[in-house]
């Protein structure tokens, strides 16, 4: 008796194997959660807004800081003044609307949301059919201005 | 863990072995096991120790008067109008080693640091034991104490006090006849008094403060009699770095706990078959720590006027708000981790007719680990791992033997359909020296034996982040968002994203052989060789060809590189006792592995076939190659355009690899050996005469290279090691090296190859970039250890009843040669940090 009942202490089971490594949780946050409420779909919609360049910043406009028309003193930060003075190289470019960086945006993710946002905005339940239509208007105005942007910027003109 | 608690251990390295310890042991594993009590009366063992460390060796830095003339040249020489930030008068007045007030010099180093440090320690083990209970008790205390000089001024101590406490039991109880259990219960516990920084943390900051402009504190003078705090001296609005003051202005306690808990329930199952044994065991682990820091703001004074025929001053506290005489509060991090883990065993080992030999063995391991400050959802998680194993091994007269085992493994880090991987692998292995026909040679050549073996081992430790299959976004990131309203009244956060989401990722497999040779000659040599190889596929890469225009946020990772590496392990034992005074005993091993990438995710070079990394060893280095210093404006312009930030004669030349006419990314060639040295050697010896013993072991590592850090040894220039310091607002400035000092690039002395390029006071990107210049070769051999000790003659120690009683002294890390002498080498690219330390040791060991 002591001997079987030492035996079945010694065994301790592993009857749900499968499960032990099963431990996430059904909701974390993925993408698709951003179009199951109104609001995370409108979150998306000022993510798709926010690449646009912001022109009327002296500091940060791509048009004045890049031209040597106008020099604010060294105090604003300004990516684009390296341009003006030449300094615009292959390594890590100035004003990088390809891959984002050094004062640009991103413009092919920007791209890239605005088409995820197109697909995916007639999904949400709670919203009425004309503010879909709206939105989706205005990312396509989005879409148009990011890639009216990006020729103007890579595009060599004459 | 103790060493003195170490029974046993050993090093698996191929399949086999590691296949029984699942995914984790992918990379090898170590197997330590500690000591257990035997019956019979109560053995009692004493150590004690008693150490003094101190660097290896020491930084040399130059003197003041060069340092601020060279800091005024690097000024000057990139800008001949800026100001310059030392007067010919303070140069010419300031005497190194004067102690003057009004022309400072402070050696920072030797203000804070003194010469040595001197640490203790005393181990206690008792075993012992009887029928029923044996039992293994041990306890270790450790004392270390700083190298920081004490301020007698405060009244708190603010040098390092660090106490380690540690206790073991293991116990073994025969419950029933053959049922054994064995309970095993350790802690190590952490408590520290001490400065708000560590060693290291204070020694990187007297690599970086100015010695020229202010002194450590200032001594209470006339006009501030009524002044109950330390005068710490700073410089113009209070913000440069003091480290005197970093090191004297508050202390921290900390204190850690490390429990571990076993118990381990074995049962012998002859009555079901013989030889049959079962085993479970179950583990559990809790890490904990938390500190309290408690300091005050130091009040800084600056030099106001002076008078050098006088030699009187007047100082002024810079800012009087911002100091305080009392103590504030600020806790800590606080951190506990705790793990659980379960394995359950059925063992199975039997001689049939004296001739075969049969074992089995099935494992199952199940474990749990949570960690409670993990910062996010993800972290927090348990981390689980799951894995059944086995292994059947037969032996036929102890000549021929075969093994196979296989491990199947799941983890919780790839989805469901890629979770589980199976392992198998196989071994054969032939001891000649058992057969019948090797009789003659019996006597030279002991022991001859033939072994290999191959199989598949799994890796999941790969990738970032928890679970790869799952993506990663942010609901509500504030960087993404955009305000709209006439007033920026309406904002909302944007999404991002920081991961995609992968369900076919899945286990990093290698395939592992390993052929070995064993040979004992003479009774007296053994000598262990093998080859190792293993092919390593499925290995987890950031893709790097998605195009630009795909808009994505996060490059995905995939399953797709493919590695090999190969080597061989040597291994000689020498053993020998001469006569019954003498004994000799010597040790060697050698090891050479490298490695090479098969198949690896990079952009198609066509044109530029060097920066292909398929065929170089993992850890190879990219760099450009430097061919000496620019010698004028003329050349500057001449040479084909640097894009890496302004530079002029004097700054680093990089040759144009690929004619393009500039130097980019594309001219980054392989250089140097990799930095994972692939020849690791060690060799020694121990001699015995009498009751004296002596040993030395040597160590050494081969082809293998480092960088010099331009960054984080460039004088005049901030240097951060955290962002906590690169927010803090202080002022940070890198010393000067005495070996820069000799030898740099000026105007006057353009020296093409000298160590340094043209001197700055700001970060020159143009020479910081990975290159030959700064590659240096990281060979070297070291006196690892040597020990001298004496036994005690038993006539003389059995009379006060111990049993054994020996005296030692020796020394770690006494002798380094290598090619490279500014600092050590071991510390390979940055030499401000805290040095290795040489340690002479001297203790006592006493049994009863």
């Amino acid at each position: 008796m002591k001997k079987i009942t030492s035996v079945i202490i010694v065994f301790v089971a592993c009857i749900s194997c499968k499960k032990y490594l099963d431990i996430v949780p059904d909701n974390i946050a993925t993408i698709d959660q951003a179009f199951n409420l109104r609001n995370t779909a409108e979150r998306f919609l000022f993510t798709c807004y926010s690449y646009l360049p912001k022109n009327s910043n002296i500091a940060q406009s791509v048009a004045m800081t890049s031209g040597d028309e106008i020099w604010l003193s060294e105090y604003y930060v300004q990516p684009g003044r390296e341009i003006a003075r030449g300094n615009q190289n292959v390594v890590d470019p100035y004003l990088n609307f390809w891959q984002g960086g050094q004062g640009g945006q991103d413009l092919y993710q920007a791209i890239r949301d605005c088409n995820i946002f197109l697909e995916n905005i007639d999904r949400v339940p709670d919203m009425e059919a004309f503010e879909k239509n709206r939105w989706k208007a205005e990312v396509k105005f989005l879409k148009a201005y990011y890639h009216f942007f990006y020729l103007e910027c890579t595009v060599p003109s004459h | 863990m103790n060493p003195d608690d170490i029974a046993t251990f050993s090093i698996m390295k191929d399949a086999t072995a590691t296949a029984l310890y699942g995914a984790r042991g992918a990379n090898g594993v170590i197997l330590v096991t500690t000591k257990e009590g035997k019956q019979g009366e109560a053995r009692i063992s004493l150590r004690a120790e008693g150490s003094m460390s101190m660097p290896t060796r020491n930084i040399e830095l130059a003197d003041p008067v060069t340092y601020m003339k060279l800091n005024n040249e690097a000024i000057l020489t990139r800008d001949p109008l800026a100001p310059v930030l030392y007067s010919d008068d303070k140069i010419n007045s300031t005497i190194p080693g004067s102690g003057s007030l009004i022309f400072p010099s402070t050696d920072w180093r030797s203000e804070m640091f003194k010469e040595q440090a001197f640490n203790q320690r005393v181990n206690l083990n008792v075993s012992g034991g009887g029928k029923i209970a044996r039992y293994y008790v041990a306890g270790n205390f450790n004392q270390d104490n700083g190298v920081l000089k004490v301020d007698k001024r405060n009244n708190f101590n603010n040098n390092i006090n660090l106490k380690t406490y540690s206790l073991r039991s293991n116990v073994n109880v025969n419950v029933f006849p053959t049922t054994e259990m064995i309970i095993r219960l350790s802690g190590v516990f952490d408590d520290y008094k001490g400065p708000i920084y560590s060693g290291g943390g204070f020694y990187t900051r007297v690599m970086r403060a100015n010695p020229v402009l202010f002194p450590a504190y200032y001594p209470i003078d006339e006009d501030h009699q009524y002044v109950k705090h330390i005068m710490f001296g700073n410089f113009d609005d209070g913000r440069y770095l003091n480290p005197y003051a970093d090191m004297v202005k508050g202390y921290k306690d900390y204190s850690r706990s490390n429990v571990n808990a076993q118990i381990e329930l074995k049962q012998d199952l002859k009555f079901l078959t013989p030889g049959l044994r079962a085993r479970a065991r179950f583990n559990t682990t809790r890490e904990s720590y938390f500190d309290v820091v408690r300091q005050y703001n130091p009040f800084y004074y600056q030099l106001g006027g002076y008078n050098t025929r006088d030699n009187t001053y007047q100082v002024n506290v810079i800012d009087p708000d911002g100091g305080t005489e009392y103590l504030d509060y600020n806790e800590g991090q606080r951190r506990i981790n705790s793990s659980v883990y379960v394995e359950t065993a059925l063992e199975y080992n039997r001689t049939f007719q004296q001739k075969h030999n049969l074992s089995g063995m099935l494992i199952y391991i199940m474990r749990e680990a949570l960690t409670g400050n993990a910062g996010s959802l993800q972290a927090s998680l348990p981390y689980r791992n799951l894995g059944f194993s086995g292994r059947t091994t037969y032996g036929f007269k102890n000549k021929y033997y075969a093994e196979f085992n296989f491990g199947y493994n799941g983890s919780e880090r790839f989805y469901k359909d890629q979770r589980w991987g199976f392992f198998p692998s196989a071994g054969l292995a032939w001891s000649v020296s058992n057969e019948a026909f090797w009789e003659p040679f019996k006597n030279t050549v002991n022991h001859f034996k033939v072994r290999g073996t191959y199989g598949l081992v799994g890796n999941d430790a790969i990738g970032s982040g928890r679970f790869l299959y799952l993506s990663e976004v942010n609901m509500a990131d504030p960087g993404r968002g955009s305000v709209f309203g006439r007033e920026n009244g309406y904002s909302r956060d944007g999404i991002s994203i920081s991961r995609y989401s992968d369900n076919a990722i899945t286990w990093e497999t290698a395939q592992k052989m390993n052929v070995a040779l064993e040979i004992g000659l003479f009774r007296k040599i053994d000598i262990i060789a093998e080859y190792f190889r293993e092919h390593r596929y499925n290995i987890l890469q950031t893709r790097a060809s998605t195009p630009a225009s795909m808009g994505l946020w996060v490059t995905p990772a995939a399953n797709i590189g493919e590695a090999m590496g190969h080597g061989v392990d040597i291994s000689l034992d020498y053993n020998h006792t001469i006569n019954n005074d003498m004994w000799l005993q010597a040790r060697g091993n050698f090891t050479y592995a490298t490695s090479e990438f098969r198949v690896y995710e990079e952009y198609d070079y066509a044109n530029e076939w060097w920066k292909s990394r398929v065929g170089y060893p993992i850890s190879q280095t990219w760099g450009y190659i430097a061919e000496h210093l620019f010698a004028d404006d003329a050349e500057v312009a001449s040479s084909p355009v640097q894009n890496f930030g302004t530079y002029m004669a004097g700054d680093i030349k990089y040759r144009d690899v690929n004619n393009d006419g500039r130097i980019t990314e594309l001219d980054m060639v392989p250089i140097g050996y990799p930095t994972t040295p692939e020849i690791v050697y060690g060799f020694g010896f121990s001699y015995g005469f009498k009751s004296l013993d002596f040993s030395a072991f040597l160590q050494g590592a081969g082809r293998e290279s480092f960088w010099v850090d331009p960054d984080a040894t460039a004088p005049f220039v901030p240097y951060y090691y955290s962002d906590e310091e690169r927010n803090s607002g202080t002022r940070y400035t890198n010393q000067l090296l005495k070996a820069y000092a000799d030898s740099y690039w000026s105007e006057d002395n353009r020296n093409l190859y000298a160590m340094w390029p043209r001197l700055s006071s700001t970060v020159n990107n143009n020479n910081t970039q990975t290159s030959t210049w700064f590659m240096r070769n990281g060979a070297f051999l070291r006196l690892k250890q040597v020990e001298l000790g004496f036994t005690l003659p038993k006539r003389w120690i059995s009379k006060r009843g111990m049993s054994n009683a020996r005296i030692y002294v020796n020394g770690t890390n006494l002798l380094t040669w290598s090619k490279f002498k500014l600092w050590d080498i071991e510390m390979a690219g940055n030499g401000l940090q805290y040095p290795i330390q040489k340690v002479y040791n001297i203790g006592l060991n006493v049994s009863l």
